[in-house]
């Protein structure tokens, strides 16, 4: 699901939609004046706040070989899921084209989970967000369901149709856009402090929930995927953390060992997940406090690194 | 001073002459209960009162009972005995500062600058210290294998029996630890709540929590009896923060309940609490004559039957012309009097509270009943059975949660609620 949800559209964000779409016109040639005007959309590193953001390389404050290493290692990261995340989607969508329900819903949690690993990166570009990810509730007046989740419903509920094949294409299309915009995107520390944050807070509203995948309940599959993005991007900073407060970086990554061991008592087979449907409150409860605690710690990561 | 009601003025002028009159009349007997009587700001608005957070008891029992509440019960998610006491030594200095008008944390608000994440959450920042107490309590499973603690639990801390009619809720029940916020302001309240919540991910997960908006219960001659949501006078007749002899005896556990290991609960005193819904509508459409035979009291005055003022005493034996007895058997106060209990009395400290409506358009309200006494199963037990068996009150009331805690005697200067459970 989007981080913002699309009928809560901000100013900026309008902006930065409309950016985006004058944009893809020139994407392809991925030119530096494309990715100048990519971080002309995105907030300063001055921002408390700022979203996860691809930035240009000439436009970023210099960054000491710490925050090299750590950035350029998370980039190899994104770079590398968004391309399996292509992979994944092509043979997703062509079980669904084929009318093979089966396979398509085999292959649905682990293709998306490419997506879940590197959303609050695919939230930075534009709309592909929603466009990849929306949730049917989260759509304006006007707007057409479609992605991931529509293919969701597709399978799980409503049955594929001649619409789930133009449905399938498109998402292709969007997701190698992503892919695209994804080689050329460059990072700060705080954007991965900040995006692990986002990644932690998906998590604490629609994973542990059971709302992200209404249909296939296939939450866990996001969950275990999204921890693993924030993991990743806190582990490229932990050189960093470490320097500015040691004790936080042995808290982090105590509080990671245990929400890890949570989650663990729910994998079937060797890369499964149970369905949301077979935990028990109890199971919730104590994913879910495992959880606050690590997000607690992870989210003054930022602030060590800032 | 404007904004302020006249009834917490005529409330705490009466406190602050009677503090003076205690301190007078206790000389040197020792130190006070923490925050009996509160301390009003030089200017006497009473959004200053603070009361004393360390003393001979914990303040937040005997206090005068405070406008609103938020209760929190948690479990603790560790099995690491460290990690717990960390916490409660964090827990102890939060809680003193919050309650004399401090954010949690020294600069928590903004200190740590733009990326810091805030350690206090800042809704309490332009507001006074309405009266904070906060007030920790321990259940009985605190005490079981997990953290060496198992030799210091009282024999008296057990989980309640079951009574007739209960209907409770296992997800409204229980917990190894509570906390109690009551204070003037709702906000403050909760704001302390959420911020001691905060400080113990990792250590404690919440197992359920109930905010109180009215109290029903006056815990001082200095208060005015308040109503609870059956419209009646609650309180009257309960044990007051003035009778320091009644509370020794009912109300603080005594050097003599203990075994040597447990030695250190000495004036602590054990919390019930039960979340008792009450059926709203059906009350509204019961006569004035039902509602007053229901409590044995009268509605407006809050007088018992038979009597012509509220703190007149009830005769239990008195009839009316015809005969009857103008207190019935199986009236409320009847059967809860000590006269009918063998003596045994507790500290009632109760709030109004609702949850909005139910599915079916009725308020989801009550009363979050909380008492006090030295020995919950020599004294409350005995008094609920006896209401669960007879009470005329049960046709319009559901108990749907419970829970027993020890909260352990105030800490002098120097100690915190870690050393003192660890120590
Ligand atoms: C929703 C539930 C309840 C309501 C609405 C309620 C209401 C009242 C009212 C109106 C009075 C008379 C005024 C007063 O003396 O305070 C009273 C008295 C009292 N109640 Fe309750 N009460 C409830 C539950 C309980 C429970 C669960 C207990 C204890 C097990 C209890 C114990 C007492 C005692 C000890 C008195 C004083 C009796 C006397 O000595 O006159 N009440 N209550």
């Amino acid at each position: 699901m989007p981080l913002l949800p699309a009928r809560r559209v901000t100013p900026r964000r309008l902006a930065s939609r409309r950016l985006a779409s004058r944009r893809l016109a020139v994407v392809a040639t991925a030119t530096m004046a494309g990715a100048a005007l990519l971080s002309a959309c995105s907030t300063s590193s001055a921002d408390p706040n700022p979203a996860p953001s691809a930035s240009g390389t000439t436009a970023g404050p210099t960054q000491s070989a710490q925050a090299r290493k750590a950035t350029s290692t998370y980039q190899r990261y994104v770079k590398a899921e968004a391309a399996a995340l292509v992979t994944g989607t092509e043979q997703f969508v062509a079980a669904v084209k084929a009318g093979d329900t089966s396979r398509a819903k085999a292959l649905y949690p682990t293709a998306r989970s490419h997506f879940e690993r590197i959303e609050p990166v695919a939230a930075s570009f534009g709309d592909l967000d929603p466009r990849i990810d929306g949730r049917e509730d989260g759509l304006e007046e006007g707007e057409t369901f479609g992605g991931y989740h529509r293919l969701e419903k597709d399978l799980w509920r409503t049955g594929l149709t001649a619409e789930s094949s133009r449905v399938a294409d498109q998402l292709l299309a969007d997701v190698e856009l992503l892919a695209k915009e994804a080689q050329g995107a460059t990072f700060q520390p705080i954007d991965l402090a900040n995006g692990s944050k986002a990644l932690l807070d998906e998590m604490a509203s629609g994973k542990v929930t059971g709302e992200e995948e209404r249909y296939s309940h296939t939450d866990l599959y996001d969950f275990a995927a999204n921890l693993d993005g924030c993991t990743t991007a806190l582990a490229a900073l932990t050189p960093m953390i470490t320097a500015s407060d040691p004790t936080l970086a042995a808290t982090i990554a105590d509080r990671q060992k245990a929400l890890e061991k949570v989650l663990a008592q729910h994998r079937t087979g060797r890369d499964g997940w149970q369905s949301y449907t077979a935990l028990t409150d109890r199971d919730v409860k104590e994913l879910s406090a495992a959880l606050d605690a690590y997000s607690e710690a992870a989210a003054q990561a930022a602030a060590a690194v800032a | 001073m404007s904004g302020v009601s006249r009834r917490s003025m005529v409330g705490l002028g009466a406190g602050a002459l009677l503090a003076g009159g205690l301190a007078a009349t206790q000389g040197g007997s020792g130190p006070a209960a923490a925050g009996a009587f509160g301390t009003a700001g030089d200017g006497a608005n009473p959004a200053d009162l603070t009361y004393d957070f360390r003393g001979e008891h914990q303040a937040g029992i005997v206090t005068e009972t405070q406008e609103s509440l938020h209760l929190v019960a948690l479990d603790v998610v560790t099995t690491d005995a460290d990690a717990l006491r960390d916490l409660l030594t964090a827990w102890t200095d939060a809680a003193e500062r919050m309650t004399q008008g401090s954010e949690a944390v020294a600069g928590g608000v903004d200190g740590g600058g733009p990326y810091g994440v805030p350690k206090d959450t800042g809704e309490a920042l332009d507001l006074a210290p309405h009266g904070l107490t906060i007030t920790i309590g321990y259940g009985p499973d605190l005490f079981d294998d997990r953290f060496g603690l198992a030799d210091r639990r009282p024999s008296g801390l057990r989980d309640l029996p079951p009574f007739a009619g209960d209907r409770l809720d296992p997800r409204r029940s229980g917990g190894d630890l509570c906390i109690q916020a009551c204070a003037n302001d709702p906000q403050v309240a909760v704001h302390a709540v959420r911020n001691l919540v905060r400080m113990g991910f990792g250590v404690v997960q919440v197992r359920w929590s109930q905010l109180g908006f009215g109290r029903t219960s006056a815990t001082s001659t200095s208060q005015p009896t308040p109503r609870n949501l059956f419209g009646f006078k609650d309180g009257t007749a309960n044990l007051k923060a003035e009778d320091p002899a009644a509370l020794a005896e009912h109300v603080w556990i005594d050097p003599a309940d203990l075994r040597s290991a447990t030695a250190r609960w000495a004036g602590g005193t054990y919390q019930v609490v039960r979340r008792i819904r009450m059926r709203i509508e059906i009350w509204d459409r019961t006569n004035l004559q039902e509602q007053e035979l229901v409590f044995g009291r009268t509605k407006r005055e809050g007088a018992p039957l038979g009597q012509a003022r509220e703190f007149d005493a009830p005769d239990f034996h008195a009839t009316a012309l015809d005969g009857a007895a103008h207190i019935d058997a199986r009236s409320h106060v009847r059967l809860a009097h000590a006269d009918h209990l063998g003596g045994i009395k507790i500290l009632r400290r109760g709030y109004n509270f609702t949850d909005g409506s139910d599915d079916l358009g009725h308020l989801d309200a009550g009363l979050l009943f909380i008492a006090f006494c030295r020995d919950a199963h020599g004294q409350f037990v005995p008094m609920q059975r006896a209401l669960a068996r007879a009470d005329r009150l049960n046709e319009y009331i559901e108990h749907t949660g419970s829970a027993i805690f020890l909260c352990p005697p105030g800490l002098r200067g120097g100690e915190d609620w870690g050393r003192q459970l660890f120590g």
